[in-house]
């Protein structure tokens, strides 16, 4: 067998070329090491112990619409919800008129490892819904729940459905055991007694997970193609946003993700409507306000087969599911979600007000 | 130096130098182009500088990464120009160029093979000699370290003992898992560099040159190639079953670890970990009351009055 050798020349050149942008791009990242994610502006209008609910100053005229409450997930911080002016979701509800609301977690620390999910669910998700109801004089909310923050959507919608005017979800997993879903099965036989027994689980360690569901992509390549994305300053600041937002993740309280694993991934729970929170079922069927799922087609940490089965399990007779043509981070910050997402959210909301 | 300081300007610019040595070197490639792999030397050499020790340590992970493609691009150029010579064969020069990858590979495996842990056990060896050779030291008998963890602990020292044994044995079973993985990812080595000249071989067939067109697309190949071996090991039952233990045996040794430092602390009358739990825990109970009475309604406001007027007035203190 044999074939045209390269051209060296051509090869040499392609090699100075990356030289000169890996030469350029250290030199640029230093002056990029500032950038950090969240743009928009927000008050924060209602804290307990490390969890603090924020406000969105509004960008355009009010829509007339219910507020909206995005519930994220404990795993990674909620800003990518908003990471830049030109690359953030909420930024789209904004000048859609929205009213938002953001949950922000915080970073629980070792006094944080008994809280469980009926703490973040029943607890401080639920009263974050209080103070939007009491501010707005208004008897329910629009609540829109990410990845985890949808799993907890879930349940809390169906504890309390008559303060959910509509749920959306968005990344969310619900049946967690489909073939695709290499994080389940790789939990399967975990110990979670164990696991939760040395206390709250470092943020690192989640991370190297993530990172170990595609090594040679998210090690690797990822950092060769920004040497040959070249030393535009402004993609590289874009570039350590979302760097910076990866690897902020907070310890997980051990209590909670010892349920979340137990009764999620290795019980799948939600499925067969055998969770329990605070002596309660929570019974998916008891969801019969709009549901509007997101779900991304490309997504390796929620796969579609994760996301879709909602349609079966809501009791609700107003369900849409809507895909976009991206991955997990997709969602947030590509240009097609940013195009699709708040548009679509805003409108479908619009039309159930 | 932290992330957020400044590039430092000597590096800088004898970065900068070593970029003019490398333009003037690839202008003689024109004349010669064996020559050319001189160029590939360039990271190496960035790498190498003195200053380049201080930078921040992504620069040094990320070196690694990059000095790996610059050495690619040599294999390519010593490939294409026919230094070694076996330029013209595509069999050939496809295995040299997963020789290149699968070097940087086997570094690579060791850490990939760990992320997937839950909590990596620190060095464990080293950790448990550090703690248990004074305590021995403290305690009369047979210094516990060297206590063969077959026998049955007796006397003394027997808890002591007892514990170094458990220790030992969770130790050996990490170990040995970290070795069945080590063998799965020499297993992912060996099909990547396979399946990695397959497709070179095959993408070359289709459109001759296509794979090898440029550094950039074979380095593509590669990791495309590799994520695909590696996706199907990750999903096999055998694996996922390896990294679940492999997360709980790492959690068993730090128990164990945890445990011993519980009982150093008690020793020296600190506060452990157990106190500072069983504390939360009450802490999560009392507020957990407190809000179902805030939640509970009122008592009327007859039943009060009636209790106000039954009370005695206390006498000042």
């Amino acid at each position: 067998m044999s074939s045209a050798p390269p051209d060296p020349p051509a090869l040499a050149a392609e090699m100075l070329e990356f030289a000169r942008r890996l030469s350029a791009t250290l030199t640029g990242l230093a002056g990029a090491a500032h950038a950090r994610p969240g743009c928009s502006e927000r008050k924060r209008v209602w804290a307990e112990d490390k969890v603090v609910l924020y406000r969105y100053e509004p960008l355009a005229r009010p829509a007339r619409v219910t507020p909206i409450l995005i519930c994220y997930a404990l795993v990674n911080r909620p800003d990518m919800m908003d990471l830049q002016a030109d690359r953030s979701l909420i930024r789209g509800f904004l000048k859609g008129g929205l009213d938002v609301y953001l949950i922000d977690w915080g970073y629980p620390d070792g006094g944080d490892r008994f809280n469980d999910l009926d703490d973040y669910i029943r607890g401080y998700l639920h009263r974050c819904v209080q103070h939007v109801l009491d501010t707005h004089q208004i008897p329910s909310v629009n609540l829109l729940g990410v990845c985890q923050g949808g799993t907890f959507s879930l349940c809390y919608t169906a504890l309390y459905p008559e303060r959910v005017k509509n749920l959306i979800t968005m990344v969310t997993p619900v049946d967690f055991k489909t073939p695709e879903n290499l994080l389940s099965k790789w939990v399967q036989g975990l110990d979670v007694n164990l696991l939760a027994q040395g206390g709250n689980v470092p943020g690192d360690s989640l991370n190297g997970i993530y990172l170990s569901l595609m090594p040679f992509r998210l090690t690797q390549q990822k950092y060769v193609d920004m040497v040959q994305g070249g030393a535009d300053q402004r993609q590289l600041e874009n570039f350590m946003r979302m760097e910076r937002w990866i690897f902020d993740s907070p310890d997980q309280a051990a209590a909670a993700l010892r349920e979340f694993v137990q009764w999620f991934y290795q019980e799948n729970r939600l499925v067969d409507g055998s969770v329990t929170l605070g002596g309660q079922r929570v019974d998916l069927k008891r969801i019969v306000q709009p549901v509007l799922n997101i779900y991304a087609s490309k997504d390796h940490l929620v796969p579609p087969s994760a996301s879709v089965p909602l349609a079966r399990l809501v009791g609700s007779t107003d369900y849409t599911a809507h895909a976009v043509e991206v991955g997990h981070i997709g969602m947030y910050v590509s240009a097609r979600a940013q195009r699709e997402v708040p548009s679509k959210i805003a409108a479908w909301l619009r039309e159930r007000e | 130096m932290t992330e957020d300081a400044p590039w430092s300007d000597p590096w800088s610019s004898t970065v900068a130098e070593m970029q003019r040595e490398l333009l003037q070197g690839w202008l003689k490639m024109g004349v010669a182009p064996a020559q050319g792999s001189a160029l590939f030397e360039w990271w190496p050499k960035v790498a190498a500088m003195p200053g380049s020790s201080a930078l921040p340590p992504s620069f040094q992970q990320l070196g690694a990464l990059w000095e790996q493609y610059f050495n690619l691009g040599r294999a390519m150029l010593q490939e294409s120009s026919g230094e070694d010579g076996k330029g013209a064969d595509l069999a050939s020069r496809a295995r040299s160029f997963a020789a290149v990858m699968n070097a940087w590979f086997e570094q690579l495996g060791a850490q990939v093979g760990q992320m997937a842990n839950f909590r990596t056990a620190p060095n464990a060896q080293t950790w448990w000699r550090t703690v248990m050779q004074p305590s021995a030291a403290w305690t009369p008998g047979a210094g516990v370290k060297d206590a063969a963890p077959q026998f049955a602990a007796l006397g003394l020292t027997r808890e002591r003992q007892e514990a170094w044994q458990k220790f030992s044995r969770l130790l050996a079973q990490y170990q040995e898992l970290q070795t069945q993985l080590a063998a799965q990812w020499v297993k992912i080595g060996a099909d990547t560099t396979q399946k990695f000249t397959e497709r070179v071989s095959a993408t070359d067939a289709a459109a001759p040159g296509g794979a090898t067109a440029s550094i950039k697309s074979l380095y593509d190949l590669w990791i495309e190639c590799a994520e695909e071996v590696y996706g199907g090991v990750a999903h096999s039952p055998e694996y996922c079953r390896l990294i679940a233990e492999l997360a709980n045996s790492s959690n068993a040794v730090r128990a164990e670890q945890q445990r011993e430092l519980e009982s150093w602390a008690r020793q020296f009358d600190l506060p452990t970990r157990a106190e500072v739990n069983s504390l939360h825990q009450q802490v999560k109970e009392l507020r957990a009351q407190l809000r179902s009475q805030a939640a509970r309604p009122p008592l009327p406001p007859i039943a009060n009055k009636k209790r106000a007027v039954r009370r005695r007035p206390r006498a000042p203190k």
